[in-house]
């Protein structure tokens, strides 16, 4: 059986500083793989590598079992590796909806098609069981929970291994 | 008293009612104190006014809720018709062919300060003081600092309908804010304006191609400025090295933003909300001439209102982010 996810022998230097040495990581399908360290252990960077955002200096990484070279995040996001960020990645001065299509959004050419992504956003939270009264609100009127609750929601509808 | 708090709510709401507001109650006031101002001729004034700098103030509405600023747009508009005119008379370029030529390097001075604000990371503030003084430095060279005559091809239609007719500017003017306002709220390049402007590491990390934005918003602002310098020199009938008085353009044009309810901190603004300051603009500075104040009071009244204006959107915002209105 080939892994979902496989990374072999990862490097990654910021100048002088060695983010990452040799790393190594084997993902089966439906595994969940907790990733621990102390600041600055580098588990952002390898992370960052993972979901295309970074290039590695060295080593390579196996999707399905095929080497793949991750152009981008847009790039990653495409062979099905998506990322949910701590803190950063909601936009509050863009609506619920928004934020939870970003990058994704669904377009009616030329034009943003808000109903169908209102609509989608409402029953995905739904089906979560989040309650936000209004996926039409701006992120910066949410509480930090609901802000919470949105990040996760928007991660756990896309078609992620 | 439903009325009154739906009517407030509509005013911290939308922020383009606000200075709505404003527009028609100057217009009311001035028309009190001199019945010509809404003479058909005197509207025209208004609107040739305010045409040009909404144009460019829509450019920079983009950039600036995108996080960055253009000081150059100014330079490129009085820049843009000389261009023109050195295609025509120098290489026998047709005039339409001319004027596109003219936005395609405009296009081009957008992109350069895009690429060294995005990419050598200067800030635009400083990059396009830079472009802002060089550009300065194309137009007094290559015009030996004189005026210049439309160039025989340009003119008679192609003059008319690109700025000397009465209404040209203002009718090219409401297109182009229609057209921007659309983009701005209702497409992916808005949102993705919004989200670099707003949370630029998060927009990033969404896969959203930061530098690709904004640089396209800097080559979008240089056309626009292209764009009204062009019908601004047709209306006037001359390529002035002059022409927008310098920083007048960009200036006013950033203050039309402002006014308008656009934050330079990015991430909000509008479209419509510019075009409105532009209008309050002009009607004051037109206002002021008819009831016999001297120009030199409409720069109180300008810098007052953008004081004002400032410190009212910060309140408002303030009201917004708590989820009050």
């Amino acid at each position: 059986m080939t892994e979902a996810l496989q990374v072999e022998h990862v490097a990654k230097r910021f100048g002088a500083l060695t983010a990452l040495r040799d790393v190594n990581l084997r993902l089966d399908k439906g595994e969940v793989l907790g990733l621990i360290g102390d600041n600055g252990a580098g588990k952002s960077t390898l992370i960052k590598i993972i979901c295309g955002f970074h290039r590695p200096d060295s080593g390579r990484i196996l999707v399905d079992g095929d080497e793949i070279v991750l152009r981008s995040v847009d790039h990653a996001r495409s062979v099905g590796i998506d990322t949910v960020y701590q803190d950063l990645a909601l936009v509050n001065e863009l609506s619920v909806y928004h934020n939870m299509f970003l990058n994704r959004e669904l377009v009616h050419w030329p034009l943003l098609n808000n109903r169908a992504m209102r609509k989608r956003a409402k029953a995905h939270l739904d089906d979560m069981g989040i309650k936000i009264p209004d996926v039409s609100i701006e992120v910066a009127k949410l509480s930090g929970g609901q802000r919470q609750e949105i990040k996760v929601a928007r991660y756990k509808g896309c078609v992620c291994k | 008293m439903g009325f009154a708090r739906t009517a407030g709510e509509a005013l911290t709401r939308r922020r383009e009612a606000s200075v709505a507001v404003v527009a028609i109650g100057l217009m009311i006031y001035f028309q009190l104190s001199a019945p010509v101002f809404l003479t058909h001729d005197n509207l025209v004034n208004i609107a040739q006014a305010a045409a040009p700098t909404a144009i460019v103030a829509v450019g920079i509405v983009l950039l600036l809720v995108s996080g960055e600023i253009d000081l150059s747009v100014g330079m490129v508009f009085a820049l843009a018709p000389f261009l023109m005119r050195y295609a025509v008379d120098f290489y026998g370029v047709p005039a339409i062919p001319a004027i596109l030529l003219a936005f395609v390097l405009a296009a081009g001075i957008g992109f350069v300060n895009g690429f060294i604000s995005i990419r050598l990371r200067v800030p635009s503030f400083v990059t396009t003081l830079g472009t802002f003084y060089f550009l300065q430095g194309v137009v007094l060279t290559t015009s030996h600092a004189y005026p210049a005559e439309i160039p025989e091809p340009a003119r008679g239609d192609i003059q008319r309908w690109l700025g000397a007719g009465d209404w040209a500017e203002l009718t090219w003017c409401l297109i182009i804010v229609g057209v921007f306002h659309v983009v701005l709220t209702r497409t992916r390049w808005g949102l993705h304006t919004i989200s670099v402007g707003g949370n630029l590491l998060g927009a990033t990390e969404a896969g959203i191609k930061a530098t690709r934005i904004k640089i396209g918003n800097f080559m979008i602002t240089s056309v626009l400025g292209a764009f009204a310098g062009i019908m601004e020199a047709f209306r006037v009938n001359t390529i002035d090295p002059n022409l927008g008085g310098g920083t007048g353009v960009t200036f006013t044009a950033i203050s039309a933003a402002v006014i308008g309810g656009t934050a330079l901190a990015g991430g909000s603004g509008t479209v419509i909300g510019a075009f409105l300051g532009a209008v309050v603009l002009a009607e004051l500075q037109n206002g002021f001439n008819l009831i016999g104040i001297s120009a030199n009071p409409f720069f109180l009244v300008l810098g007052t209102a953008i004081l004002v204006s400032m410190v009212a959107n910060q309140y408002l915002s303030r009201l917004r982010r708590a989820g009050r209105t």
